[in-house]
């Protein structure tokens, strides 16, 4: 498995270190001017690696305040409620460590939240990392759902950890079938037993209800665990590589100390220690700048045009928006080749998700529910077949009949997120098509009162709970929290874009066909989540490049 | 004589190929099959008196050119009517046609849309190159991807000249036509509903998936209806079963055996290995190769003493390969010529296959309705009237439809196949065509129709899944039927699969059958030496 780590490059110990390159490397860095667009967790990341390694960084943020999909917003006075991320997914320990986020003000009050499923009639069903070592963890499994649990943990584990070793390595791509990257991937690959590999690749193509269905029995135990398949997914528990993105979610997990963590202050706290650590490494951060256009010339990128027509001037822009938007909307399809178009004008960046925020008076009684389920993440739905049917919905692009929720409260890992005693409830409700063939204009409305009534299913009294609330449809998240599209994962996350697959091709990863140019967010691999990971792979990539640039000129 | 070099379980067309090969190699041979006909589905059913149809398929795809030649098949009578063409029946009594000939075709589409029929060559070319990328495993069989088979290859190996010698943008191409949808892949060169349609239909024939659903573009690879470099579509004189036939006489031309209704009640085992079988009669006889036509379940379950000699690992991935019936079939006697309304009478792919979808919503429908276990409102057919060519299907100046209905589930989510809902489904059926053959009520004779449960009970088709297995990725190339690293696909020595289980697939090829052949001639030669 050790393979999959890059090797650091250590200098020969005989020879003294090349101060002298060194230091005119990072004299020329330091003159290079690098704009990074939007401030969300990944740019600000990407950011402060770029600014650490001696560039001169300025951040624009559209938007009043930094955060982009891991944003905040109060409400009814007092109450705060994360609007997009609604716990971290799994933040590299690297960016922890090198940002000192901790000493930013970085508190994780818990970890390996799992995932408890209700059907709204008291049968409940629990899935975890962690699940096991908890008195009520397994309540209402049969003997063998519950044998099967701990093999297929192990599984997801093991298999989990293929997936997270690409996740920070330099992944190869298509195109290239004589880099070395390839070879060393290769390689690992065959380092498994050729069973694991067979059984890798079988469960890699499958759905991940077909293959839970070889495994469990009960229904609400296999959709505790497909959830992690279906975020920001197009598609439902029955599409073929659905079982992939739950390897993926896994492998994310597993790279980090902390998965599927709360922090203090709810997932945007991440923003203002990442702020604060930007501070810190001395990037320049302008609020209120939303960029119109990224500037292109004959030898590569030039800097940004702001909205209004002010101009930046910049060696090297990066931006964590998603590459459909930068590119076709920020750069212009007139500085691309026409395969490139092609590819990007199918890629999909819009949301899936509807958001329900809830202020209620006291924590409601749920059915099944017991008392330390009120600290982790809360889904409603009879099984597989309920959901498969409600993924329906996005082809056809009419809102779904049955619904899929996820429901959080943050108040309970954060009291200081309500005033006194009262509570905020936080909702996904899976897929909710962008646009809806009847619009959204009546449909809303309809929308809110049929959620609301699904989660009176599990939760009678909800109504009378809520002292304010609101739902926010896909369009609405989009505009809320600043980011085109509003995507989870910035583009589409399916077996043909991800990987080596994302984003475009004949193009390394990062890079875009502008030179100068690069991507450092969600649309990029390892992709959505909040990992900071592209943020992360994408300052290395660019310090990496930028140097042999420069080495060449050199010559 | 009770002893044979080789027994082959099951005479289905992969069966006789199979066994054809190996007599042809000088191999004592004999298939026992459990029908008192030898073919399986491909046999004819009859209608009424003096009309035959075809039970299941009325068209082969894609069967080996080189297993004609090398079997001497149209020597043995074998004569293939090549499609004259395919036409999707619009709503508006508009139609679209497509040829063989892509200039035809192109015509055709044009009267819908510019851009779709300027888009028409690149798609052709694009299934062209992306055929031409898999040829290699579709003739040489599928091994693990990376741990290397006893020749010695690995999946890796045999992709890696294509991988050479295609471009870097054939790559992406190609990794979308494996891991994308076959809606993204029609979407990315027509804009036209009905265009879509009209290439989908044929690909999904068997299949419960739809076209929106990742990783089933493959299909548009494999699912043409006018054949390729790799073999000859079209009809059969005689129906399908005509190719049977000739397949059995090749078989018999080579000194190989059929034994027709004699049911194979097991398999006799002396220690891992196979050494015979025993009939339902009681009868034995001894062979040092076995080769199973079944799908996997009855290779496993059937004809093996499941419980005790099947280890509980293996048996799991028995029972978890996936089959899942999803067609029925409706077959009309019809009193004179079928006349679409709508189709010019001299449009000569007015002889070949009709389609009634106009887009693939429509599919998306139809294939939603199958999962859930009910009858689509609007099954998604594909009708051939073949006796417009072959004039042995039925008397003179009559017909016979054969009609294909796609996504109908054969466990129903309330409730069974009973004669109310078979009588229902035949309606929805022929409704659906009457509405482009206002006189179809008056020409009608009789009818049979095969729900999947039938396809299980008349032919051994576990569940009716007509391809022994979902063609879906996790059960193709190395997965079909599962991975091992002896090159053998079997759990016990001398014991091989032949079915469509196996690699490459469903369809009529003859590459299942032909590849086994192969393997068993390679592995047993190196056993003697």
């Amino acid at each position: 498995m050790k393979l999959f780590r890059r090797k650091k490059k250590s200098l020969p110990k005989d020879e003294p270190p090349a101060f002298e390159q060194t230091e005119i490397l990072l004299e020329e860095s330091m003159s290079s001017k690098v704009v990074v667009i939007g401030g969300g967790h990944n740019g600000l990341i990407c950011a402060s690696y770029l600014a650490d390694a001696g560039y001169d960084v300025t951040l624009l943020e559209a938007g009043d305040d930094l955060g982009g999909l891991v944003a905040e917003r109060v409400f009814a006075d007092e109450f705060v409620a994360p609007m997009g991320a609604q716990y971290l997914t799994g933040l590299s320990p690297k960016v922890m460590r090198d940002l000192k986020l901790t000493k930013h003000g970085l508190e994780i009050v818990a970890k390996n939240l799992s995932v408890v499923c209700l059907d709204g009639e008291g049968q409940r069903a629990c899935f975890g990392s962690e699940v096991w070592k908890s008195e009520t963890g397994l309540n209402g499994l049969s003997s063998s759902d519950v044998e099967a649990y701990g093999q297929f943990v192990d599984k997801l584990t093991r298999y989990g950890a293929a997936t997270a070793l690409m996740a920070d390595m330099r992944l190869p791509i298509l195109e290239d079938s004589k880099s070395g990257e390839w070879q060393t991937w290769l390689q690992t690959l065959s380092g498994l037993p050729a069973e694991d590999v067979a059984e890798l690749l079988r469960w890699s193509l499958s759905s991940v209800g077909d293959i839970l269905d070889e495994i469990f029995e009960s229904d609400l135990l296999k959709a505790a665990i497909a959830v992690d398949a279906l975020g920001g997914s197009a598609f439902g528990p029955r599409a073929p590589g659905t079982m992939a993105n739950l390897l993926w979610h896994w492998g994310l997990r597993l790279q980090s100390k902390d998965p599927i963590s709360f922090v203090r202050g709810g997932p945007a706290a991440l923003i203002s220690a990442l702020a604060s650590s930007a501070e810190d490494k001395g990037v320049s951060v302008r609020a209120g700048a939303r960029v119109e256009a990224i500037r292109v010339g004959a030898d590569g990128v030039e800097g940004v045009r702001l909205d209004g027509g002010e101009p930046i001037d910049a060696d090297i822009v990066v931006s964590s928006l998603s590459p459909k938007h930068t590119l076709m909307n920020l750069v212009g399809a007139q500085w691309l080749d026409t395969d490139h178009v092609e590819i990007l004008k199918r890629l999909q960046e819009r949301g899936n998700m509807a958001r329900l925020v809830l202020a209620l008076e006291t924590l409601p009684d749920i059915k099944g529910m017991e008392e330390p389920d009120f600290a982790q993440r809360i889904l409603i739905t009879t099984g597989l077949d309920s959901i498969n049917r409600s993924s329906r919905a996005l082809k056809y692009a009419e809102l779904p009949k049955e619904f899929l929720i996820e429901l959080m409260f943050p108040s309970v890992l954060d009291p200081a997120l309500a005033p006194g005693g009262q509570h905020v409830l936080t909702a996904n409700i899976y897929f909710i098509p962008y646009a809806p063939d009847d619009g959204w204009q009546e449909q809303k409305e309809d929308l809110a009162d049929r959620v609301l009534n699904a989660i009176a299913y599990a939760v009678p009294n909800i109504r009378d709970l809520i002292i304010d609330g609101d739902l926010l449809t896909p369009p609405e998240i989009e505009s809320v929290m600043g980011t085109p599209g509003g995507h989870w994962h910035h583009t589409d996350f399916a077996l043909e874009t991800a990987g080596f697959l994302r984003t475009l091709p004949n193009v390394r990863h990062y890079h875009t066909p502008v030179d100068g140019l690069y991507l450092c967010g969600a649309g990029c691999h390892p992709g959505g989540g909040v990992t900071g990971l592209p943020g992360l792979n994408a300052s290395q990539e660019i310090i990496a490049s930028e140097r042999a640039k420069m080495g060449n000129a050199r010559g | 004589m009770s002893r044979y070099d080789v027994i082959v379980v099951g005479a289905g067309h992969n069966g006789l190929v199979a066994a054809a090969y190996l007599a042809r190699a000088g191999l004592s041979v004999c298939v026992f099959e459990s029908n008192a006909e030898p073919g399986g589905s491909l046999v004819n059913t009859e209608i009424i008196d003096g009309f035959k149809s075809p039970s299941g398929t009325h068209k082969i795809t894609e069967f080996g050119t080189h297993i004609m030649r090398d079997l001497g098949l149209y020597k043995h009578g074998l004569d293939i009517l090549p499609l004259p063409g395919a036409v999707t029946l619009l709503e508006d009594q508009n139609y679209l046609a497509s040829y063989a000939n892509e200039a035809w075709t192109q015509n055709e589409i044009a009267r819908f849309s510019d851009r779709d029929a300027a888009n028409f060559s690149d798609y052709q070319m694009a299934l062209r190159r992306q055929r031409a990328f898999f040829k290699p495993i579709f003739e040489k069989g599928a091994p693990h991807p990376l741990k290397a088979n006893k020749s010695g290859r690995t999946l890796i190996d045999l992709l890696a000249p294509s991988v050479r010698s295609f471009g870097s943008s054939t790559r992406h191409e190609t990794a979308r036509f494996v891991l994308g949808s076959c809606a993204d892949i029609l979407g990315d060169y027509f804009e036209t509903p009905a265009v879509k349609a009209h290439f989908a239909v044929p690909a999904f024939i068997g299949s419960g998936q739809s076209p929106s659903m990742p990783a089933t573009a493959h299909r548009l690879i494999e699912g043409g209806v006018f054949g390729d470099a790799h073999g000859t579509a079209g009809f059969v004189r005689g129906g399908p079963q005509a190719l049977i036939s000739a397949l059995v006489a090749a078989l018999e031309g080579y000194g190989g055996e059929l034994r027709c209704e004699t049911e194979v009640a097991q398999v006799n085992m002396d220690k891992q290995s196979v050494k015979g079988v025993t009939l339902s009669d009681g009868s034995t006889f001894d062979c040092r190769v076995l080769v199973s036509n079944l799908d996997i379940q009855r290779t496993y379950m059937g004809l093996f003493d499941w419980k005790r000699e099947i280890p509980e690992a293996f048996a799991k991935k028995v029972v978890y390969h996936r089959m899942k019936g999803a067609v029925a079939k409706l077959n009309v006697a019809l009193d004179g010529p079928p006349v679409f309304d709508g189709v010019p009478k001299d449009c000569p792919a007015a002889r070949g296959l009709f389609f009634l979808t106009q887009s693939l919503d429509e599919m998306e429908r139809a294939a939603d309705s199958w999962a859930d276990g009910f009858v689509p409102e609007r099954p998604v057919l594909e009708v051939a009237v073949p006796s417009l060519l072959d004039s042995s299907l039925a008397p003179e100046g009559k017909h016979v439809m054969s009609i294909y209905a796609q996504y109908v589930p054969n466990k129903l989510f309330q409730g069974t196949w009973d004669q109310d809902r078979r009588d229902a489904l035949a309606a929805s059926i022929l409704n659906q065509v009457q509405v482009h053959m206002p006189k179809l009520t008056d020409l009608i004779l009789g009818w049979t129709l095969s729900v999947p449960g039938d396809w299980e009970a008349k032919f051994s088709l576990t569940a009716g899944d007509i391809h022994h297995g979902e063609m879906t990725l996790d059960q193709m190339f190395f997965h079909r039927p599962f991975p091992d690293e002896d090159d053998q696909n079997s759990l016990f020595r001398n014991l091989y699969m032949c079915g469509a289980g196996t690699h490459p697939g469903g369809g009529v090829t003859g590459q299942p059958g032909l590849l086994a052949a192969q393997k068993i001639l390679r592995q047993q030669q190196a056993a003697v030496a």
